[in-house]
């Protein structure tokens, strides 16, 4: 049995305790925030524990194999090295840590000691992306030219416009859009290993919003370019990611689980690319509907086989399902997204 | 007496401000900083202490230790589990903390919720009153029940403090102009669409009004002292009398969807979820755990107030809905009735009140009448039809 400790009770850690309760094999078996209401509370709704206020109680106490970090990224750096030094694996929420230096300094000791630090890409995890990836891989779309991944409906929750107790985001290098830029680019990184340059335009769409609503980037690379879009007011709330080949294009509506390729012969592609879209929107329909009517899991349709794949990595059955290459390329690539001389 | 109330910028907030006001009593109203609510507190000579509860303050104690009552109805829910969590358990904590701390002696009335109830443990048609079992399983409520009954144990910890007073009251569902959609019809569909679930259940309504004055009673009334209220009208009416009620002011469009129909897509759901070793989860609105407490046909004992403190709700079920649901009715000239513009515009263009006259007969019946209301017989469709065409076919 994997013993895992939990510490940061914010809105995210209640995806965490549900699908480690589902998850065979592993025990939660400490979990730690600040206020003692609230550790009792959630202990007594999720039915794990016991609850702590002292994190460096919970290490000890907990015996823990693996270590979930959710706390904001500003305390991350220190409470992730504090788990390490423990010789616990560590999953962390994403952004890491504030800057490029402070996963660095995670990611340095993770390697030294042999212990794995994973961030939380699961939007690189839902079935339609992961789809999509293995068809550019497979080079079914032949040689890749262009990427573009667009994430609507960021920043659009109100907790990100509360003039009263500041969301944390808003505090972090290159504003709140730090807190979302890992999504598009850990699935960038993926088809892009490096790049030449990049251009960012950013701008505040709604009046009095602290900082940049909206991101529009230009990842220019060789043999592939990429486009990355972060947008707060374009609704519904959506995942893209298109990609076009030299033989054929994708398009991947990922919270819709809708995935197609268009491709063919020139004389018939009309028709058959017609009939494949029919196809991809009657099953993403049903996919939809059957989760919609079973599940709670909302935005986090991917989330439960990351865990897996990482809980599988942590007993040896595995390799990591997000690598220190995959991390090393993400973090870089939202620091060049948030650097202010890419800007435009 | 010196009274403070928090969440005073709510909607009912508002009116208890112009409850104490009317008494006569000295005011203070904590609001977060940033409430837009202020400027119209202190033109009524109300004392405004901004402070946002959700985090702690070394000097809240202080500055709220000079009144004599507190009425705690700052809540709501947020964005998040977590959100909902601050609003309504760690504010309340800080509260409480700096209460203590500063070892203040008063009068603490806390509104707490219908939703603390163990609903789903009580047969169809049970009594709901003060003695009602609490919910046992809080962590499979919603968000807002499971922290408001945990906000209640916070505030339980008062209730040892020298020289301090508890009183818990509990209101229904609290309506009045501004507020006029109940999640006990069923589910918002747009603006002005509304799904209703069932029809034929009777609400534990509470007139916003005469939560105040129960609340400004409570407050002043030594009777009160360690007290737990319902604060629920009497006489309730049901869904289909509320929507009519609302129709005639406003053009709401109801979709009807039967509630045998949704009790049995949420069992099966429930039967998936069991046959597959609950790797599934139905979502909120189909969840029956979540969604049975409001859609549950119960009775409600409005007794104990009247019982113990001699309080009378002073707002009839006829005028409540005509304050809430009349253009030019008195709540309408309120500072807290402010309305978003769009529906000030909408109201604008909205047909008159077509029979006032026979909203109220219909209602005065059971107002006047002492008897326990009858259950109500299901409208033939052919009375539907006319009465959506605006016919009288009588009671």
């Amino acid at each position: 049995m994997t013993r895992v400790a939990v510490v940061g009770l914010g809105g995210i850690a209640a995806q965490h305790l549900e699908k480690l309760n589902r998850l065979r094999g592993v025990e939660v078996t400490g979990i730690c925030d600040l206020s003692r209401t609230l550790v009792d509370a959630v202990g007594e709704r999720y039915g794990v524990g016991p609850g702590f206020t002292d994190y460096g109680e919970m290490l000890v106490r907990a015996r823990a194999d693996v270590v979930h970090v959710l706390t904001p990224p500003q305390t991350r750096v220190e409470l992730v090295l504090r788990a390490l030094e423990c010789e616990a694996h560590v999953f962390a929420e994403k952004p890491i840590a504030p800057n490029f230096a402070g996963y660095e300094r995670m990611r340095d000791a993770a390697v030294q000691r042999g212990l794995l630090l994973v961030e939380n890409y699961n939007y690189r995890y839902m079935a339609a992306v992961v789809g999509a990836l293995e068809i550019a891989r497979a080079g079914r779309l032949g040689r890749l030219i262009n990427l573009d991944v667009t994430l609507s409906g960021a920043l659009g929750g109100a907790s990100y416009s509360d003039p009263d107790i500041p969301h944390f985001a808003h505090s972090l290098p290159g504003g709140a859009m730090r807190n979302f830029a890992s999504h598009p680019a850990s699935i960038v990184t993926q088809i892009l290993e490096d790049w030449d340059a990049v251009a960012v335009h950013r701008r505040t769409l709604k009046p009095g919003f602290p900082g940049s609503d909206e991101l529009r980037a230009l990842v220019a690379g060789d043999p592939v370019s990429a486009t990355i879009t972060i947008t707060s007011h374009a609704k519904p709330t959506r995942l893209f990611v298109s990609l076009q080949g030299a033989d054929a294009s994708l398009e991947c509506d990922a919270f819709a689980q809708r995935l197609h390729v268009d491709a063919g012969s020139p004389e018939l592609a009309r028709i058959t690319n017609a009939i494949r879209h029919g196809v991809s929107h009657l099953r993403s329909s049903a996919a939809t509907l059957r989760r919609a009517t079973t599940t709670r899991e909302g935005y986090f349709q991917g989330f439960e086989s990351l865990l897996e794949d990482f809980y599988a990595a942590v007993a040896g059955r595995r390799e990591p399902p997000i690598t220190v290459r995959d991390m090393d390329a993400t973090n870089r690539l939202v620091e060049d997204l948030l650097a202010e001389e890419n800007r435009v | 007496m010196r009274v403070l109330v928090t969440g005073a910028g709510g909607f009912l907030g508002g009116h208890v401000i112009d409850e104490l006001l009317r008494r006569g009593d000295d005011v203070g109203a904590l609001v977060r900083p940033s409430s837009t609510a202020r400027a119209a507190l202190e033109e009524r000579g109300v004392e405004v202490v901004p402070v946002d509860l959700r985090r702690p303050d070394e000097d809240l104690g202080k500055r709220i230790a000079s009144y004599e009552a507190i009425l705690h109805l700052a809540a709501g829910v947020g964005a998040s589990w977590r959100a909902t969590f601050d609003t309504n358990v760690l504010a309340t904590e800080n509260l409480i903390s700096a209460l203590s701390e500063t070892g203040w002696t008063g009068h603490f009335v806390h509104v707490s919720s219908f939703a603390v109830y163990g609903f789903n443990q009580l047969k169809p048609k049970s009594v709901i009153d003060e003695a009602t079992p609490l919910e046992p399983e809080p962590g499979r409520r919603d968000d807002y029940a499971w922290t408001k009954l945990l906000q209640e144990r916070v505030v339980r910890r008062l209730e040892g403090q020298a020289g301090v007073e508890v009183t818990i009251v509990r209101p229904g569902a609290i309506y009045g102009r501004g507020r006029e959609f109940q999640w006990r019809l069923g589910r918002p569909l747009g603006e002005r669409v509304v799904l209703l679930l069932g029809g034929g259940n009777r609400m534990p309504l509470n007139y916003v009004g005469n939560t105040a004055s129960l609340l400004v009673e409570c407050a002043h009334n030594p009777a009160a002292a360690g007290e737990v209220f319902n604060a629920v009208d009497p006489h309730p009416i049901t869904q289909r009398e509320y929507l009519r009620a609302w129709q005639r002011a406003e053009p709401i469009k109801v979709v009807r969807f039967p509630l045998s129909v949704y009790r049995a897509i949420g069992r099966a759901l429930e039967m998936v979820h069991r046959k597959i070793g609950g790797r599934t989860q139905p979502p909120i609105f189909l969840d029956s755990y979540v969604m049975e407490p409001s859609l549950r046909q119960f009775r409600y004992d409005p007794s104990r107030p009247t019982t113990v403190l001699g309080w009378e709700p002073p707002v009839s079920i006829v005028e409540a809905l005509r304050r809430t649901f009349e253009p030019g009715s008195s709540d309408a000239d309120g500072w807290h009735g402010r309305v978003p513009q769009r529906v000030r515009r909408r109201r604008r263009r909205r047909r008159p009140v077509a029979r006032p006259g026979r909203a109220r007969s219909e209602y005065r019946q059971r107002r006047d009448d002492d008897t326990p209301p009858l259950p109500e017989s299901p409208p033939s469709a052919a009375a539907s039809r006319a009465r959506r065409r605006g016919r009288d076919v009588g009671p």
